[in-house]
């Protein structure tokens, strides 16, 4: 066509606010607020604070307008996120402030369900615990990627904490949260990661029981210090851990699951099962979008796309739970 | 990408990766929308198509590659006549993908948005 080829690439500073119009693409009940951009973090696996620059959060008031907005338009649940969602506000206010910003969505009437996604592990402040364990609408869910536990891998990853550190705050967190739900992540052939370092994992991964966990094996990324590291992993080895921990992680997260029933949960309905008429879909407070798993359950009445329903667990699967809504 | 005062030009819009991304997503489209775009779901019928990229994981690299020559086949086989590679695929390849892959048109990389503004 011999046109002109068109090329914008510079420095990422942009954050967007509650002023731009947004299409929302995900179901009607349910939206994502980003309330931080980019990355501080220097973790040696990872691309991405080249990608999407330097963290910088959106201002309290910004995201607060927003969610009023979403909440105005019918949403129910909001998720926040960020790459590094428990430093939101040390650039614009000089402390740790997800906390503050929490106290106040709590209080958005109508808001039924906040979401937390991307924690990190060293800035989960007692204040952070307190406001999730005092709000009702915080969902008593918390996603906190740990990527691993043995210490030398954990320091090779430059990662902020050690072994013993998230003992202590897992702990905390289910003493101070009861019934709270723990998600992380793992990369097992992490760069020098050997047999060793490996049954480590497993064994802090039996010892800690997170109810979910998603295991990713290790991306050589050009650019990154973890790239040039010389005692990489073959694929095969990585394929076999992959396998290893998520079959320890099915049998974890099956029990768990198994300890649900008889318990009352709070059920977001998301769909009608085709072709029956009172078998609805649902997906429980304590299980994110697309990444966790999903609660099947019979109603006598009708229910709409996008109530909140209390569900009677009676069944348990590794991932999803089954059950009948609660009279 | 002007404003045609008569027929308004078709966005079709692919998103990948993560939610982060999704919500770069949502912004775009709604700016597009608000200047005049319609958006489609049907790519044949797009004249432009725009794929918001993700760059982070080796997997993830390969479905962004996917998905653009996916979608370059429009501009042979439907109305296609821009291909837009947005997101951190183009952010942190961009040199290399200008090089290999001639099917691309623009690129927009972290701070396209003010570029959807014009």
């Amino acid at each position: 066509m011999g046109q002109e080829r068109i090329s914008h690439i510079s420095e990422p500073q942009f954050i967007y606010n509650e002023h731009l119009p947004r299409l929302l693409s995900t179901p009607h009940y349910t939206a994502y607020v980003k309330v931080a951009e980019g990355c501080d973090n220097r973790c040696a696996y990872c691309a991405i604070p080249d990608i999407r620059g330097k963290f910088r959060s959106r201002p309290i008031e910004s995201i607060e307008v927003e969610v009023k907005n979403l909440v105005a338009k019918g949403v129910k649940e909001v998720i926040l996120i960020a790459q590094d969602t428990t430093r939101y506000g040390l650039d614009l206010y000089g402390k740790y402030s997800l906390d503050i910003l929490l106290n106040r969505l709590g209080k958005v009437t109508g808001l039924r369900w906040i979401r937390i996604m991307y924690c990190y592990p060293n800035r989960f402040t007692n204040e952070l615990i307190d406001i999730i364990a005092e709000t009702p609408t915080i969902c008593k869910y918390i996603d906190l990627p740990i990527q691993h536990a043995s210490d030398k891998i954990l320091s090779a990853m430059g990662r902020p904490v050690n072994q013993e550190q998230i003992r202590s705050l897992v702990k905390d967190l289910r003493k101070k949260i009861p019934g709270v739900v723990l998600r992380t992540s793992f990369i097992v052939g992490f760069p020098g990661e050997s047999e060793n370092d490996f049954q480590e994992l497993l064994a802090f991964m039996k010892e800690m029981k997170f109810d979910r966990a998603g295991v990713f094996t290790y991306s050589q990324e050009e650019g990154t210090p973890a790239a040039t590291m010389t005692d990489q992993i073959s694929d095969d080895v990585k394929q076999e851990r992959y396998h290893r921990a998520m079959s320890l992680q099915k049998d974890i997260a099956l029990a768990h699951n198994q300890a649900r029933i008889g318990q009352v949960l709070e059920v977001l309905v998301e769909e009608l099962v085709e072709g029956s008429r009172n078998i609805y879909i649902g997906r429980s407070s304590l299980d994110a979008p697309e990444i966790d798993g999903t609660v099947e359950f019979s109603s006598p009445r009708e229910l709409s796309v996008g109530d909140i329903v209390k569900v009677t667990i009676n069944r348990a699967l590794e991932y999803d739970l089954m059950g009948e809504l609660a009279q | 990408m002007r404003k045609e005062a008569a027929m308004p030009t078709k966005v079709g819009f692919v998103s990948l990766g993560c939610p982060k991304n999704l919500v770069d997503s949502e912004v775009m489209l709604g700016i597009l929308k608000d200047s005049g775009f319609e958006i489609t779901s049907k790519e044949e019928n797009a004249d432009v198509l725009i794929v918001n990229t993700c760059g982070f994981i080796e997997p993830a690299k390969e479905e962004s590659i996917r998905h653009i020559l996916e979608l370059a086949k429009y501009k042979e086989a439907g109305k296609c006549k821009v291909l837009v590679v947005a997101g951190c695929l183009a952010q942190r390849y961009s040199s290399e993908l200008l090089e290999e892959m001639p099917e691309i048109d623009a690129w927009l990389g972290r701070n396209m948005f003010r570029r959807f503004q014009i």
